[in-house]
């Protein structure tokens, strides 16, 4: 068994092999990322009788059940990797490449469909880079690297795709929902975070049952969006590097009623728009 | 809002300010308040500066610009929203001087 490998942009930790196989296999997240790894660090996992206790290698201590302490470590690595990008903003996004062409934002608080859409991209023949975070940077926008993180699979997803899903590890399992950390490879995607600047940025509006649609955004526009999601330390600096992150690229409002068209949408919205007829006269 | 052409302005100077390819990105701390300024709104900013007044201001913008005449009345328009924005204050010229 490998062991288990935990990377973000700047720490990579490592768990023993033999818990492969338990909730914190589900933590393992090693995509390739630009640049040297840096050094292992090894993160202890003790039982004690039926609870669990991990030295966290962040300072800290967690107890309590297996899939818990599995929750909680999850949690203190994510957070520990955008504090980390400090002096940089990052927003709620998913990162994925068109096939055969430029990087894409989906940038989107909790439930708004951020997660489905990947999937489906992915199933359309997108790369993958990440579904959690965005960091904003001086050339761009970068994936925290982070599993897809299931809860629920989108209904004309192929059977194909459906199992592959079911098939991956459980990080949080209750009564009212499950999610699985799906390793995009899984998918039958390559995972390979890139950095630089983004072709288009979509803002996600989830719409139950509504109309999809989609509007062009004006960079100011964008920007007060990116804003509103954003988190991370405020300054002008770091605000700046936002604006040159999201005012570049083309940016659109994404509203979805549903997962069955969005590809569509997603796809004809990124359709450079030809001049029109009287456009092109002199 | 009327202005006094003598009036002058000074920019408030704690704020959190840096250069973007397309003007200003500032940052009021105290108020947790993220703003941005286009490049003419940005020359506006940098002008005041506790000596030029609303009249000097338009006559740089209109040399800058090439202008056949000094916006005087965009001047205002610009000035008033930086005002109110808390990004400069007025100024009496007398206490630029000291």
């Amino acid at each position: 068994m490998q062991p288990i490998l935990i990377r973000n942009l700047k720490r990579t930790f490592v768990i023993a092999p033999e818990w492969a196989d338990t909730p914190f296999g589900a933590l393992r997240a090693a995509p390739e990322i630009f640049g040297p790894e840096p050094a292992r660090e090894a993160i202890g996992v003790e039982r004690l009788g039926r609870h669990f206790r991990v030295r966290t290698a962040l300072g800290g201590v967690l107890e309590g059940s297996m899939r818990e302490v599995a929750c909680r470590l999850d949690s203190a690595i994510q957070r520990q990797g955008l504090k980390a990008e400090a002096g940089a903003l990052v927003v709620p996004a998913a990162i994925l490449g068109q096939p055969g062409g430029g990087r894409i934002a989906f940038v989107g608080g909790r439930r708004t469909g951020k997660t489905w859409l990947s999937l489906l991209l992915i199933e359309s023949g997108w790369r993958f880079e990440g579904d959690g975070w965005a960091i904003a940077r001086s050339d761009g926008l970068v994936a925290a690297p982070r599993t897809i993180r299931v809860r629920d699979i989108p209904s004309n997803l192929s059977p194909e795709m459906r199992t592959r899903i079911e098939s991956a590890p459980l990080l949080q399992e209750d009564v009212r929902e499950n999610m699985r950390a799906v390793d995009p490879r899984r998918l039958a995607v390559d995972w390979t975070l890139r950095n630089g600047p983004v072709e288009a940025l979509f803002f996600l509006e989830l719409n139950p049952g509504g109309r999809d649609s989609v509007r062009a955004l004006t960079p100011d526009e964008a920007f007060g969006r990116a804003l509103a999601l954003c988190q991370g330390d405020m300054s002008a600096l770091s605000a700046a590097l936002l604006r040159m992150a999201v005012t570049k690229p083309r940016a659109f409002r994404l509203r979805l009623g549903g997962p069955q068209r969005s590809v569509e949408i997603v796809t004809q919205a990124l359709v450079p728009q030809r001049p029109s007829f009287d456009q092109g006269r002199i | 809002m009327t202005f006094e052409p003598a009036t002058v302005y000074k920019k408030i100077e704690a704020l959190d300010r840096t250069e973007v390819p397309d003007g200003y990105v500032i940052y009021d701390e105290p108020r947790q308040q993220v703003h941005f300024l286009n490049l003419t709104a940005a020359a506006v900013f940098e002008l005041c500066d506790g000596r030029t007044d609303l009249n000097g201001i338009a006559a740089a913008l209109q040399d800058a610009f090439d202008l056949s005449d000094p916006p005087i009345a965009e001047v205002e328009a610009c000035v008033a929203s930086l005002l109110s924005q808390g990004l400069i204050e007025h100024c009496s010229p007398s206490s630029s001087e000291t």
